[in-house]
């Protein structure tokens, strides 16, 4: 019998630091150990599935998506409508299309927002601590009480409903989200050797905090990023959902999928495909986030 | 070095004022815990001379890391705090100087190197972009010269293909390679003073004395002053021009090398001396000194060595011994060098009853 494959390890082991090539950088070779994960990959394969039909949307589209047709309101998938139509006869596959650009910019634009402040905010708590720290953390307490989704719905609620106000919501809802894990990166961080080596070497606060600490908790700050933008795409939907997001004829998904429940009964495509769409473009970016993480953990990277 | 200014030796009246680098005068250096506050540095005071390298020897935790990062103030505040004394470099105060001014002085004037190698790289960044980073801030030079320089200082610390090293990762380096990288980082800006607290002891034995190699070379090539801290008494019999030697907090003795190899006054000295395993004799057992540092919140009273002192007396028990210097400024902190003065007849007698061999 042929001793089984797995039980010997194809190629000698190789720490972690002999095993890159010359020249290689950090991001290349984390670049490499996200090409071998393949749930990685199948999650950057969604995304970038849905980035292409995003961006190719008015090419790829067979209908305007807001024009109405009553007289081919609920139909079934078709040849002329792939996806069928909704109440009000509109096409809803070309509906989806432009639903993509709306939730990947709703993802995107949220999660900037939370990076723009909630890095320097967790980044100054961390840094400076003591009173400062008591100060900011306790704001974030106050932020962090509500849950996320809760919190978007009384800024949508105070900046009125709207695309552009769900986007300010969920991305103010990710701020403490934020603020809590750079400054935990922060407080780590700010303890190793190189730190107190910098500072020995008459480095200022300003350049120690920046380009010192910060770009060493990259990494965690990537991987939430990536949890973060599916959170935002969620949260707008339930926004939407909710009649708070984007206003009709805007084609949200979440929008979409509220207004088709009143038609469950008679056209189940109305539910089931925003539902999905929601699903995958999640599932897609936690996929890569996992991906990430691992690959990001010099610990975790498999050879 | 200048021992007391007061009363300095001839020798060293001959040399005058301007060779003194470095004074600190009756540090303090102290932490709030919540179980009361430790004195870390207990007045402390030693000088270094211009490109003279001193060492400070001394168990762990007797405050020898604390006293040299009071130096560049780099003590954490709070819990730490500075509380007396003075930091005289080249007679200005550096407890005195603002933050912007002492953050001028860190890494341009008086620069650092630390223990771990391993972590005192940033890993994010290259070898190059580190050195010069440094030369950048404190000499305001473009990138393309800071590049220059730093390739000029890895040559001059010996790494081989500087050229190319410049743009590695420190992730590829050892930890010899490493703190070479550290001392070329150090130097870069030719400081006056390179305080190294413990170079070597996170590197083996050959890779050590490369480093100590280079380091005395560094002080010949460019003159810089190197205030070493170690524990390790080989390194310092192989480095240092005069010792300092501190036991919890406290300068207990301070002298000439040979000095202090020749003729360990404290009974801490003469132990430590004691402690360290020749070649030539063949033992059963290390010879080690009985007990503990003490513990900084619960200082017995007096000298606080004398729970571990073979030569321990009465009046070690009550009071500090205050400092005597001989006509060689050898200093030592001991009630045995007090015996005409300070205490009576039968404490002298108990003194020798006690006193037994450390073997």
């Amino acid at each position: 019998m042929k001793p089984s494959k797995t039980l010997l390890p194809e190629k000698p082991f190789i720490p972690a630091s002999d095993a890159r090539e010359k020249g290689e950088s950090e991001y290349r070779l984390v670049w490499k150990h996200l090409r071998r994960n393949r749930t990685a990959v199948l999650g950057m394969g969604i995304i970038a599935v849905f980035i292409i039909l995003a961006v190719l949307a008015p090419l790829i589209a067979t209908h305007d998506p807001i024009r109405t047709d009553l007289s081919r309101a609920l139909e079934s998938p078709s040849r002329e409508h792939f996806f069928g139509t909704d109440e009000l006869g509109r096409d809803l596959f070309s509906r989806m299309l432009y639903g993509a650009r709306i939730s990947l910019n709703i993802g995107l634009i949220s999660v900037g927002i939370g990076l723009l402040f909630g890095i320097p905010l967790g980044a100054v708590s961390g840094y400076y601590g003591q009173k400062l720290d008591l100060f900011i953390q306790r704001i974030i307490d106050i932020m962090i009480a509500f849950p996320g989704i809760l919190l978007a719905i009384v800024v949508v609620t105070i900046l009125g409903v709207g695309v552009q106000n769900v986007m300010i919501a969920t991305g103010i809802a990710s701020i403490p989200v934020y603020a809590r894990l750079v400054r935990g990166s922060v407080l780590s961080i700010k303890k190793q050797g190189y730190i107190t080596a910098a500072r020995a070497g008459g480095m200022r606060d300003g350049r120690m905090m920046f380009l010192h600490i910060l770009p060493n908790c990259l990494g965690p700050i990537i991987v939430q990023s990536t949890f973060q933008i599916a959170t935002a795409i969620l949260w707008a939907a339930g926004l939407g959902f909710l009649g708070l997001g984007a206003q009709p004829p805007a084609p949200e998904w979440g929008a979409i999928l509220s207004r088709g429940r009143t038609y469950m009964r008679v056209a189940a495509h109305l539910t089931t495909i925003p539902g999905l769409a929601i699903f995958f473009m999640v599932l897609g970016f936690n996929l890569l986030g996992d991906g990430l993480r691992d690959a990001l953990d010099p610990r975790s990277r498999k050879y | 070095m200048r021992l007391i200014p007061a009363q300095g030796s001839t020798d060293m009246a001959q040399r005058g004022k301007t060779d003194l680098l470095l004074e600190v005068k009756n540090l303090h250096t102290q932490f709030k815990t919540e179980r009361g506050i430790v004195h870390a540095v207990n007045g402390v005071s030693f000088s270094v001379e211009k490109g003279t390298i001193l060492g400070i020897v001394g168990e762990s935790g007797c405050g020898k890391s604390v006293a040299s990062l009071s130096i560049l103030r780099l003590i954490a505040e709070p819990p730490g705090k500075i509380t007396e004394g003075s930091i005289l470099f080249e007679g200005r105060d550096l407890l005195r100087l603002s933050e912007q001014e002492i953050i001028g002085v860190r890494g341009n004037e008086i620069a650092m190197i630390f223990q771990e190698p391993m972590t005192s790289l940033n890993p994010v960044y290259t070898i190059g972009a580190q050195i010069g980073e440094a030369v950048r801030i404190h000499q305001q030079v473009g990138r393309e010269a800071a590049r220059k320089k730093s390739i000029e200082m890895l040559k001059l610390v010996g790494i081989p293909r500087a050229e190319e090293v410049v743009d590695e990762y420190p992730h590829r380096f050892s930890g010899g390679m490493r703190q070479r990288v550290m001392i070329a980082m150090a130097v870069s800006c030719s400081p006056k003073l390179l305080i190294a607290d413990e170079p070597t002891t996170a590197l083996d034995v050959t890779i050590q004395a490369q480093i100590l190699e280079l380091m005395k070379d560094l002080r010949d090539r460019i003159g810089t002053a190197v205030m070493f801290i170690t524990h390790d008494l080989g390194v310092i019999a192989e480095m240092a021009d005069h010792v300092v030697v501190m036991y919890a907090g406290r300068v207990v003795e301070k002298a000439d090398i040979h000095a202090l190899f020749a003729e360990p006054k404290h009974p801490y000295t003469e132990a430590l001396l004691h402690a360290k395993p020749r070649i030539e004799e063949d033992l059963e057992t290390l010879v080690y000194i009985p007990g503990n540092v003490p513990n900084p919140l619960d200082m017995p009273p007096g000298c606080p060595f004398h729970p571990r002192c073979s030569r321990a007396m009465e009046v070690c028990t009550r009071t500090m011994p205050s400092e005597t210097i001989s006509e060689t400024g050898h200093l030592v902190a001991c009630w045995l060098y007090h015996r005409e003065t300070e205490f009576s007849e039968q404490e002298l007698n108990t003194a020798k009853d006690t006193e037994q061999p450390y073997e």
